[in-house]
């Protein structure tokens, strides 16, 4: 009879435990997937992607239970020149008809200090290289009314190179800065 | 990505190469019509076009991934394979060369589109053909390829010369120029070796004392041309009109043979042949452009003047 207290609490912690782990599906209007470009070694190109989608499951109790994944459509890059946008769309650079997309899924999260260290499989271009970086926030809100939600950001850089996209590498230079701004609803 | 200086040079390899391995076949094989000799015109373009693209030095990956490597990994060489078959076993019985023929027209357009959003589930909204949207396309590009060429097999056979194979280097020339300026330099830029080899080859032929035997020479450079406009098409912007008129501008290599010029000694037929090819393809390259000077100032005024050239010769 003594054990009925401990299977009652062990199955509360379970179901705790369960409940501490949330799914969210990124909402694309409050997110935003950006990069800047060095040009001639002078300024910096700005561009974004407009068409993303993605997911992620917080467990503030469990990194291992935590993951991130991400899809970008490739031919919805925007670099507010429509000239360029067709040429970076071409197989000069994305490919977009044969690569429509860039994929990103976490295989391993670590907390740390206001977030997480996350490594995961970038594949782009045809290319699925392994990429770590820092995503910190993880602030709750709930907006609006009934929908819970939480955000993280991060900033990465990544050589074009390494993806098998090398060309016109004297002007445009082979290091991409990404800026992921994520803010995710509960599912 | 290659300087002006070093597709020039490309091409100057692609073009010496082909004119000297024909040469060696004319002197190895004491200048005589063979198939030897002939067999001598496609390698030696083929030689001579894969050092030109060596020699622009092109990012391709193994196993191919995108279409410039299916396009020099697989089809150019099937050509270069299926020609050099045609010509030695089977040259006396024209079907089979033919039916070699039929089948490469056919899997060209697909092994180029291979693995592509046009016929592949690649994520949402691909693929973006339907089967029967995917036979039809894939069957007119076949019948097109089947049709300009087999009529310039016909006329090569007929008139002998080397008018033909220089009008499609003409064409090449011009797919290449046509190509880049629609955004996709880095396959545009194959076909200026495919030109200079289609073109050296020809030209050196003319040692051959009793004539030259260009089938395979043709179906190289036909094939080349057709695969550029297929990957300009798909992958990148060229328009569908200046892909046309590029590849069935080839048919005007006929209009000599209307009744009234039919009348001009071969010589000049020969060089009206190339002259009328050449007002098609020059066509495209001015309109392509043209759109590119429009599109650039239309979307940015302030720097209307710069070209993907400028990009290729910052830092040279």
């Amino acid at each position: 009879m003594q054990m009925r207290p401990l299977v009652l609490c062990a199955f509360l912690c379970a179901v705790a435990s369960a409940r501490a782990a949330d799914n969210f599906a990124v909402d694309p209007v409050h997110s935003g997937v950006h990069f800047k470009i060095s040009h001639l070694g002078l300024a910096w190109v700005h561009g974004r992607f407009n068409d993303f989608s993605g997911s992620f499951t917080i467990d503030p109790d469990d990194a291992g239970k935590c993951s991130f994944a991400m899809n970008i459509n490739t031919s919805s890059i925007d670099t507010n020149n429509q000239k360029r946008d067709e040429h970076l769309r071409s197989p000069d650079f994305f490919n977009v008809k044969q690569f429509p997309g860039i994929t990103f899924k976490s295989t391993g999260l670590k907390a740390i200090k206001d977030g997480y260290q996350v490594t995961g499989d970038l594949t782009m271009h045809g290319a699925t290289k392994p990429v770590t970086f820092t995503l910190t926030g993880g602030r709750k809100a709930e907006f609006p009314k009934g929908v819970q939600r939480t955000g993280y950001s991060t900033e990465v850089i990544l050589k074009r190179s390494d993806f098998g996209m090398d060309k016109f590498a004297e002007a445009l230079g082979d290091e991409v800065h990404i800026a992921v701004s994520l803010e995710g609803t509960k599912r | 990505m290659p300087d002006p200086m070093l597709i020039l040079g490309a091409m100057a390899a692609a073009g010496i190469t082909a004119a000297g391995v024909v040469l060696l076949g004319a002197w190895v094989w004491h200048n005589r019509l063979s198939v030897r000799t002939a067999i001598s015109g496609v390698l030696g373009a083929s030689v001579g076009f894969f050092i030109g693209c060596w020699a622009l030095g092109p990012k391709l990956r193994w196993p191919p991934q995108e279409d410039l490597d299916r396009f020099l990994f697989i089809l150019m060489p099937a050509v270069l394979g299926v020609e050099v078959a045609a010509t030695t076993s089977l040259r006396e019985k024209q079907l089979l060369p033919w039916l070699l023929r039929l089948l490469l027209a056919g899997a060209a357009a697909p092994v180029l589109l291979y693995q592509s959003t046009f016929i592949t589930n690649l994520g949402p909204g691909t693929p973006e053909w339907t089967p029967t949207q995917t036979a039809l396309a894939f069957g007119g590009l076949t019948a097109a390829l089947v049709v300009v060429w087999l009529s310039l097999a016909l006329l090569a056979r007929k008139t002998g010369g080397r008018s033909v194979p220089l009008a499609v280097a003409l064409a090449c020339a011009a797919a290449a120029v046509t190509v880049m300026l629609s955004g996709y330099a880095s396959g545009g830029q194959m076909g200026l070796p495919l030109a200079a080899a289609v073109a050296g080859a020809a030209v050196a032929s003319l040692v051959l004392a009793k004539g030259f035997e260009g089938d395979g020479l043709l179906g190289l450079g036909v094939v080349g041309l057709f695969g550029l406009l297929v990957i300009g098409y798909f992958f990148g912007e060229l328009a569908i009109g200046h892909a046309a008129l590029l590849f069935f501008g080839l048919l005007f290599c006929w209009l000599p043979e209307m009744p009234y010029l039919r009348r001009f000694g071969p010589r000049l037929r020969g060089v009206l042949r190339v002259v009328l090819v050449a007002v098609p393809a020059l066509l495209s390259v001015g309109l392509a452009q043209q759109k590119f000077v429009a599109d650039s100032t239309r979307t940015s005024p302030a720097s209307s003047e710069t070209s993907i050239q400028d990009y290729l010769d910052f830092g040279k």
